[in-house]
């Protein structure tokens, strides 16, 4: 952690009074952080106050630039350690842990300053110790708009009245949660930017001359209301600072939100943090004393020097940034020794921000630092997963085999540390920390078996497309994730090969009217949620049909489409389970209906659609959920009991028990999905007995062409490979508070819905035909073919492209989605084995029981 | 009209004297059409003369074909006349049935490239005008030539099977895989940021079935030269 005696002391000739250069220079400060707030919100049409105050000079207002992710957690750290976070931030979004590093908070919490906190319980879990006082709100139940920030104004109101504390924190979450519920142009907004308004005016009034208040966003809202990626209305947020001059062009100007950590210390009087990478700007610092200001542009420039040599060790000196800051040092000197009366200030000031800018951008862009060896070792273990999915005979000695797997273990062992001695790189494989130690023990003895299967099997190289054309459809598709535009619009890419693949099979004339009707369906369902970055905006289907005055007809088409849906139930459960038992007949009837009906109640009282003849009492729909899952028990009762009554061979168990898994799921999705959305669901039952029952495909290609209509429908649902496109508000379908396991479940089954649903139809369809048991090897081998073909080009393509511009904001989340996707199908896939397996179990024992009977 | 009475050696003349003027014809085109700029208007009805002049060459190159066809049976002995005797001959033997077929099927295929190009996520009407000229292209391209040399009564049996019975309708058959493979690759650079004008709708996927449809007479031509069988470009030797 920085210190005071990170302060300079002296330049070459000059000494400087440090106490009285670099000191407090406000009396209280008031940091808003509103969650959300866009630039286009500070106008008199929301915030009259805050723009009154701007057009009369007594605010000013700034728009800074958030870099990616735009997420709430990186964007504080940003904020307060003038630092960049890295993309596992996201992820820590939801669980994250106490800051270590240097920070503004920190420093003043060092300074004996009392800091109280009134918001987000994110900033506590960051700093659990330094605050005074403070109070967290649950920032992850998004379906509360209001009670979230009177909580804040609450206490608020009580520290206003008290004054014994020198910096007060606020986060307030509510704009945030309308944004992801019901984007910007919600009617909610306004009321909630009035509120946010009187805030303002009321701390305002309360602050004296020399008291300074600045109100910020996180991070921006895109036009659909979610955030996270990387479009202007997601980067630009404004900064509003009361009761201080600054001479910031609001038009032309954007500081970076980095730039906010060093002009709180400075503001403050506390050491900048040691690994910011913001800088001073000098137009928010223009009428202080220009000694002041000099002396802390030289502090700035000097803390960032250090850092900038750091990552780029002597060779660096030379550059013009470092040279921009020598000089400037050097004409601050003379300034000083001239008895500052020449004019040496002005040059000096320029060459010090000049040095600053370039020093903070070059620093921003190479702040990530690439483990390149490791990158590589794990392109390796790639390459050994790739052939062994390629492989076909399995033919193992257990002695010979596992000789070689613990000759290989200790080579390439040996191999990493040698490697490591000889370098002298700093990676994580060389660490000597247990759990560094342990990994590269793991790595190798995976590498080594992986090895000596590919050693033991049959050299029979088969590609597990027979069908040129599929393949090269997969190599086109994973090769155009080469591009990072290609990356954003990957849904255009999947659905352009979607229509060529039906194109084909109605020119291979199998099953052309069915082709013919999935292709106008999906001409239909594209429409349905623009997704990507370059065509985002495009208004869709969607959006017009969740506009208040369609609200009778989306009602209609939601009532018609759960009906579809109660209707694919029966039919798959009618079809091969209740065939003679008529009570169980009847409750299952009845528990469908009964979950359909709680489905469009609790959409009534969430205010999406509307009920006939009566007005739905407006709620969270807490009730209906409940409803939901009480008869969702029964229903999974009476369908196990139907299973239990039939006692039935292994391949028809197989069937029924994944008929149970999809129309488990597809209730659950039917909840958790938006009204428009469930259409999606019967289009993909629709489409899936069409591909089964029209063209003539062999197992692989089915298996293909369930990937294929899992990752369509992906996209159809709106999601995109940025990370703004998750719906977050889904989380919290039936929850009064935020419960990590349960809203990280519904979110993961909310996004990835297609693929589940896609790869449980596939077995499904596949154990009907009754060629499950003897081609699931096939299934699992052309599944993991794709997923893994397409991982391991991914990562070369991000390792060859790690110092693309585009490296955090595009290539990064696609790598996660990617990863996700292998653990979805992994864990499906061992799941289906796992459950195939215990099928086997039990119907042994039947067996062994009818036997025993027989005797 | 259909071309299946030709002997061989005719045929193999026709088909080269097709690849040749094609392939120094259409790439002069093509080049004027990038130098000027007037690609970037592949997608309004402005670039009709671009059209017509496509279907001048097309025309041209039949009648060039039936001219070679007829060279030897003597009657049109007046030259100057002599090719526009012979299309209204034509015309009059093959009716006017044959002719009026031709008009409906190739504007039948303009409204199926276009159902097509919206299949692949073209705006339904919104974009109506460069849809339709794209579809206007691609139809002259592919289903124009066919109506001309295979005769409209046999082309749905033609594009059913895809299977050429001589080298003219191989070569009919190439160009419409090559013209459609181009249209459907040029696709690829739609959704790229570059945000440059060639890049609307409809202009790769028009240029990559122009590209398509010249590098399939390309490739012809470069496999009628390195085949031994076929060597049209030695004069032909007097009977």
């Amino acid at each position: 952690m920085a210190g005071r005696t990170s302060l300079p002391q002296k330049l070459e000739v000059s000494q400087f009074d440090v106490e009285s250069l670099y000191k407090q220079r406000v009396g209280k400060l008031v940091l808003m952080v509103i969650d959300a707030l866009r630039c286009d919100f500070i106008s008199g049409r929301y915030m009259t106050f805050t723009s009154k105050m701007i057009s009369e000079g007594k605010a000013s207002s700034i728009t800074a630039r958030a870099h990616p992710p735009t997420v709430t957690l990186p964007r504080l750290k940003a904020m307060m350690t003038g630092t960049l976070p890295n993309y596992i931030d996201v992820l820590m979004n939801f669980g994250s842990s106490t800051l270590t590093i240097d920070s503004v908070i920190r420093q003043v919490a060092n300074r004996r300053m009392n800091v109280v906190f009134y918001g987000d319980d994110t900033w506590i879990k960051l700093y659990p110790t330094e605050f005074t006082r403070s109070e967290g709100t649950v920032s992850f139940f998004v379906n509360d708009f209001i009670e979230v920030d009177t909580n804040v104004t609450r206490n608020l109101r009580v520290e206003l009245a008290r004054n014994d504390w020198d910096v007060m924190i606020l986060h307030y979450l509510g704009l945030d949660h309308i944004g992801h519920l019901e984007g910007p142009s919600s009617v909610h907004v306004k009321p909630k930017l009035h509120e946010m308004d009187d805030v303002i005016a009321e701390i305002y009034d309360k602050l004296e001359e020399n008291d300074v208040l600045i109100v910020c966003g996180d991070h921006g809202m895109k036009d659909s209301g979610g955030h996270g990626g990387t479009s202007l209305p997601e980067l630009l947020v404004p900064v509003i600072i009361f009761n201080h001059i600054s001479d910031c062009d609001d038009q032309s100007e954007t500081i970076n939100q980095i730039d906010i950590a060093p002009f709180i210390s400075f503001l403050l009087g506390t050491p900048i943090p040691g690994d910011n990478i913001g800088k001073l700007n000098y137009c928010l610092l223009k009428h202080y004393d220009p000694y002041s200001v000099l002396y802390a542009l030289h502090y700035n420039a000097q803390q960032m020097g250090n850092l900038y040599i750091n990552y780029y060790e002597k060779r660096e000196l030379e550059s013009a940034s470092f040279k921009n800051f020598l000089s400037a040092a050097n004409l601050f000197d003379k300034w000083i020794q001239t008895g500052f009366t020449n004019q040496y200030n002005i040059s000096a000031l320029w060459h010090y921000s000049r040095s600053l800018d370039i020093m903070s951008n070059e620093l921003i862009l190479v702040r990530a630092q690439f483990d390149l060896y490791s990158m590589i070792v794990s392109v390796l273990m790639l390459i050994l997963v790739f052939i062994t999915t390629l492989l076909k005979d399995i033919d193992i000695q257990l002695l010979n085999f596992l000789s070689i797997i613990m000759g290989i273990t200790i080579v390439s062992i040996c191999g990493n540390y040698t490697y490591c001695i000889i370098s002298s790189y700093d990676t994580g494989l060389c660490s000597q920390s247990i759990s560094h130690v342990m990994s590269v023990a793991v790595i190798a003895i995976f590498i080594a078996v992986k090895i000596s299967i590919i050693l033991y099997s049959q050299f029979e190289f088969k590609l597990p497309y027979s069908k040129e054309l599929v393949f090269i459809g997969v190599a086109l598709q994973t090769v155009s994730l080469g591009s990072s535009s290609m990356v954003e619009e990957e849904h255009q890419v999947w659905y352009f090969l979607f229509v060529s693949m039906c194109l084909y099979f109605m020119y291979k004339r199998s099953g052309s009217k069915k082709m013919l009707i999935v292709l106008m369906f999906h001409r239909f369902l594209r429409n349905l949620n623009q997704t990507g970055d370059k065509w985002a905006n495009l208004s869709d289907v969607g959006d017009w049909l969740n506009i208040g005055e369609n609200k009778q007809l989306l009602s209609i088409i939601y009532f018609l489409t759960l009906l579809i849906i109660g209707g694919i139930i029966l039919h798959i459960s009618n079809q091969n389970l209740f065939k003679e038992i008529t009570t169980l007949k009847c409750l299952h009837l009845f528990s469908t209906l009964g979950l359909i009906m709680f489905i469009y109640c609790y959409r009534s009282a969430l205010g999406n659609i509307s009920f006939p003849l009566i007005d739905y009492p407006l709620s969270k729909g807490l009730l209906e959920v409940k409803g939901f899952w009480i008869f969702f028990v029964l229903f999974v009762i009476v369908y196990m009991s139907g299973i239990s009554y039939n006692s039935a061979s292994k391949n028809i168990l197989i069937f029924q028990l994944s008929g149970l898994f999809f129309q488990v799921f597809l209730l659950i999705i039917s909840l958790l999905y938006r009204p428009h959305n469930c259409l999606l669901l019967a289009s993909l039952f629709l489409f899936v007995s069409f591909f089964n029952s029209g063209p003539k495909l062999d197992v692989e290609l089915l298996t293909f062409v369930h990937y294929f209509l899992g990752k369509v429908f992906y996209f159809y649902q709106g999601n995109s490979n940025s990370l703004a496109n998750i719906d977050v508000g889904v989380g919290y379908t039936g929850l009064t508070d935020y419960n990590m396991f349960t809203t990280g479940c519904f979110l993961f089954i909310h996004t990835f819905a297609a693929p589940l649903l896609s790869y449980i139809l596939l077995v499904y369809f596949l154990s009907n035909k009754g060629e499950f048991q003897k081609n699931r090897a096939f299934v699992y081998q052309t599944i993991l073919f794709i997923l893994v073909q397409e991982m391991l080009f991914y990562s070369i393509v991000v390792i060859l492209q790690r110092h693309h511009l585009f490296v955090w904001s595009v290539f990064s989340p696609k790598l996660l989605y990617i990863s996700v996707h292998i653990g979805l199908y992994t864990v499906l896939i061992f799941f289906t084995e796992f459950l195939y397996n215990f099928v086997d179990l039990l119907t042994g024992q039947k067996l062994h029981k009818v036997i025993y009977l027989n005797c | 009209m259909a071309l299946t009475k030709f002997h061989g050696p005719t045929l193999d003349e026709i088909g080269f004297f097709y690849c040749i003027s094609t392939c120094v014809v259409l790439t002069l085109f093509s080049l004027v059409l990038f130098f000027n700029e007037t690609y970037l208007l592949l997608g309004s009805f402005s670039i009709y003369p671009a059209f017509l002049f496509l279907g001048v060459l097309e025309l041209t190159k039949w009648t060039y074909s039936q001219i070679l066809h007829q060279k030897d049976s003597l009657i049109y002995r007046n030259k100057k006349l002599s090719v526009i005797l012979l299309l209204w001959n034509n015309l009059k033997t093959s009716g006017f049935k044959e002719f009026f077929k031709s008009i409906i099927i190739v504007g039948g295929s303009v409204i199926v490239y276009y159902i097509l190009a919206v299949l692949f996520g073209a705006q339904v009407l919104k974009n109506f005008e460069e849809t339709f000229m794209f579809s206007m292209l691609l139809s002259q391209l592919t289903i124009f030539p066919l109506c001309l040399n295979v005769g409209a009564s046999d082309i749905p049996h033609l594009l059913s099977t895809m299977e050429s019975s001589n080298a003219i309708h191989s070569l009919l058959i190439m160009n419409i895989k090559g013209t459609l493979a181009g249209a459907w690759l040029g696709a690829i650079v739609i959704p790229l940021d570059w945000d440059r004008p060639w890049q609307e709708w409809p202009i790769p996927c028009s240029v990559g079935a122009f590209c398509g449809y010249i590098l399939s007479h390309y490739v012809l031509l470069i496999q009628t030269f390195i085949s031994p069988t076929t060597k049209f470009w030695m004069p032909r030797k007097k009977q």
